[in-house]
């Protein structure tokens, strides 16, 4: 078994000394106990490398880098002057701007469902009898948000 | 509605009027306000519609997509600065404009009240896109790509126009608004079935439906970074939109019509997680993983329940956020390397240690962390799927798994590990990519704080 595991191992060794070119053993070896040999490649010198695959999908590029003539550069333009005033446009418009003014815009919208339940009450409570002047002196914590968890999903 | 629709149809003639060094800070100035405008549309005090005029509305389902929608233009802008630098000023404003006429198309989609309207709209944009893949796509496959992404989306929308011709001539009229008030039940027959499958089927090959789903992958990847913004992000939920909106016409088949449809959903996403697992290319991956999150929209939007329309509504604008973020993400790797393989550029933490950061946060967006809104949405799609049929949960968790494990995969491929000896070089992060990171992670983090008004009419 050893032998033929040998065997194997020797197969291997060729196949890597076939495509790499490297000697897979320096000195010839003969198995006493089997006919397994294990000798110096025949091939002379490395084998020649495999032409690259194109690995990249766009090769060929000029790359500027920006930081090269302007090291300050915020990625924007060649042109120091229009990089930055885009760049504080962008902040400016984009976080200080829409961002804040909108997420406090977004923040106080009132809550709808209760306003809309608060009604619902009155003008139950208005055909039940209850007179116009008791829409002055509501319950305003009366107007519960249904429990979603009964509700159907 | 015009206060949005007639600025950014003006934002065609600022293009082309400003000067050489200025297109591209008035243009993004002007989104950003426009975008600021869209914001009051998320105003909706009740569960009926805002009705702007015969042409246009706004309810809660369609507000919060506008936003998106007005919100991406600025970032598209931003994206695209790069790799248009060396294009000649009449290409950089054919591109501005050609993103500026795909904006009036999509807002003028979201907020029509007529759905022939709506599908001209729909067609129509598909129109900017075509020329924006196949124009300044990369690679020579972007040809293939933009006859895929024209010819399945033009095969799945013509039975619609037919459809639509077919109703307007039963009930007289096609008006969202009177629509909902028309509640006659389609009578079960073999036609009604096949006007059931017209007018879903452009849906379908929107979200894209798996099976129907081979044109995203290829139009997304061979799309410049605005193109495969503008398609996860909004052109996706085109066909989520239109589903919502179309199925309130098509009961009772729904119920049994959907069966074949929730089935390939399911297993879809699925399959497409697994996907991403042995994908090498890093758009793809992105690809996919829409696809399969749409998947869960769709299961959400036929299973028909308030949770499932709420988890619908939360799941596009998360992950259009989410989806448009790893894009820019993969191309400010591209633009390093010129290669979308991952393992390419892998190691990027110790190199660029903030844009890690963005990948981190991502990735976990992308795997529905909590609290994201991305959370919210695929648990109330999984609870109301669990609902409808309690076996759902096996399949959606394991499609919650694989998304987390391919998530992590492609955080860990690109951002850990040693970094190979050709890319120690890259030049570091721009201002301009940081903060266009962050103007896409912070709305999704506050979203977080108040989900409400991402949550749609059912809320």
């Amino acid at each position: 078994m050893a032998a033929g595991l040998l065997g194997l191992c020797t197969r291997r060794l060729l196949a890597a000394a076939a495509t790499r070119g490297i000697p897979a053993a320096r000195v010839r070896w003969e198995s006493s106990s089997s006919r397994a040999v294990i000798a110096p490649s025949a091939v002379v010198g490395k084998r020649g490398p495999e032409p690259t695959t194109r690995w990249q999908e766009d090769p060929d590029t000029e790359d500027e880098n920006l930081y090269e003539k302007n090291p300050d550069s915020h990625g924007y333009d060649k042109d120091p002057a229009v990089d930055l005033w885009n760049m504080r446009v962008v902040f400016f418009f984009g976080f200080s701007i829409v961002l804040v003014l909108g997420s406090t815009f977004v923040a106080y919208l009132p809550d709808y469902r209760w306003s809309r339940n608060l009604l619902a009450l009155a003008v139950f409570a208005f055909f039940q009898g209850a007179s116009p002047r008791s829409l002055d002196h509501l319950d305003l914590n009366a107007a519960q948000i249904e429990d979603r968890s009964k509700r159907a999903v | 509605m015009l206060k949005i629709i007639i600025p950014t149809i003006m934002l065609m003639p600022l293009t082309w009027l400003s000067k050489k060094n200025m297109i591209w800070i008035n243009t993004t100035t002007y989104s950003l306000l426009i975008s600021l405008i869209s914001l009051s549309l998320l105003n909706q005090p009740s569960n009926n519609s805002l009705n702007f005029s015969l042409m246009f509305f706004s309810d809660p389902l369609s507000a919060p997509l506008l936003v998106l929608t007005t919100w991406l233009l600025p970032l598209m802008l931003m994206a695209s600065q790069h790799h248009l630098s060396k294009e000649p000023l009449i290409r950089k404003k054919l591109y501005i404009t050609m993103l500026t006429m795909l904006q009036t198309f999509l807002i003028m989609t979201f907020t029509a009240t007529e759905l022939i309207s709506f599908y001209i709209l729909f067609e129509a944009t598909l129109v900017p896109t075509l020329i924006i893949i196949t124009r300044w796509g990369n690679q020579t496959e972007r040809l293939n790509a933009g006859l895929y992404f024209l010819f399945y989306t033009l095969m799945g929308s013509l039975p619609l126009l037919v459809a639509l011709i077919s109703i307007q001539n039963l009930t007289g009229s096609l008006n969202f608004l009177l629509i909902q008030y028309w509640n006659q039940a389609l009578p079960d027959s073999w036609s009604n079935i096949f006007l059931w499958l017209a007018c879903m089927m452009a849906f379908m090959v929107k979200m894209p439906l798996y099976g129907l789903h081979l044109w995203l992958p290829k139009a997304h990847v061979e799309a410049p970074i605005a193109g495969s913004m503008v398609l996860a992000a909004i052109l996706l939920k085109l066909g989520g939109y239109g589903m919502l909106r179309i199925t309130t016409m098509l009961n009772p088949q729904t119920s049994f019509m959907a069966y074949p449809f929730l089935m390939l959903s399911l297993w879809g996403m699925i399959m497409t997680s697994s996907i991403c697992l042995r994908q090498t290319d890093l758009k793809s991956l992105i690809a996919y993983s829409s696809v399969s999150h749409m998947a869960l929209v769709i299961v959400a939007v036929l299973i028909q329940t308030p949770w499932s329309y709420m988890g619908a509504t939360a799941l596009m604008i998360a992950h259009g956020l989410t989806s448009s973020m790893l894009f820019c993400l993969a191309n400010s790797n591209y633009e390093r390397t010129h290669s979308r393989t991952m393992i390419l550029a892998r190691g990027l933490q110790t190199l660029l240690p903030l844009m890690a950061a963005w990948w981190l946060l991502a990735s976990l967006t992308n795997l529905a962390l909590p609290p994201s809104i991305n959370l919210i949405g695929e648990l109330f799609v999984v609870m109301s799927s669990f609902s409808w049929s309690n076996i759902t949960i096996i399949l959606m968790g394991a499609n919650i798994t694989i998304t987390a494990l391919y998530s992590l995969y492609m955080l860990i491929t690109t951002q850990r590990g040693k970094y190979t000896h050709h890319i120690n070089s890259i030049k570091p992060s721009f201002t301009r990519e940081n903060a266009l990171m962050a103007l896409h992670m912070t709305p999704l983090l506050l979203l977080s704080l108040n989900p409400k008004i991402i949550l749609g009419f059912t809320y």
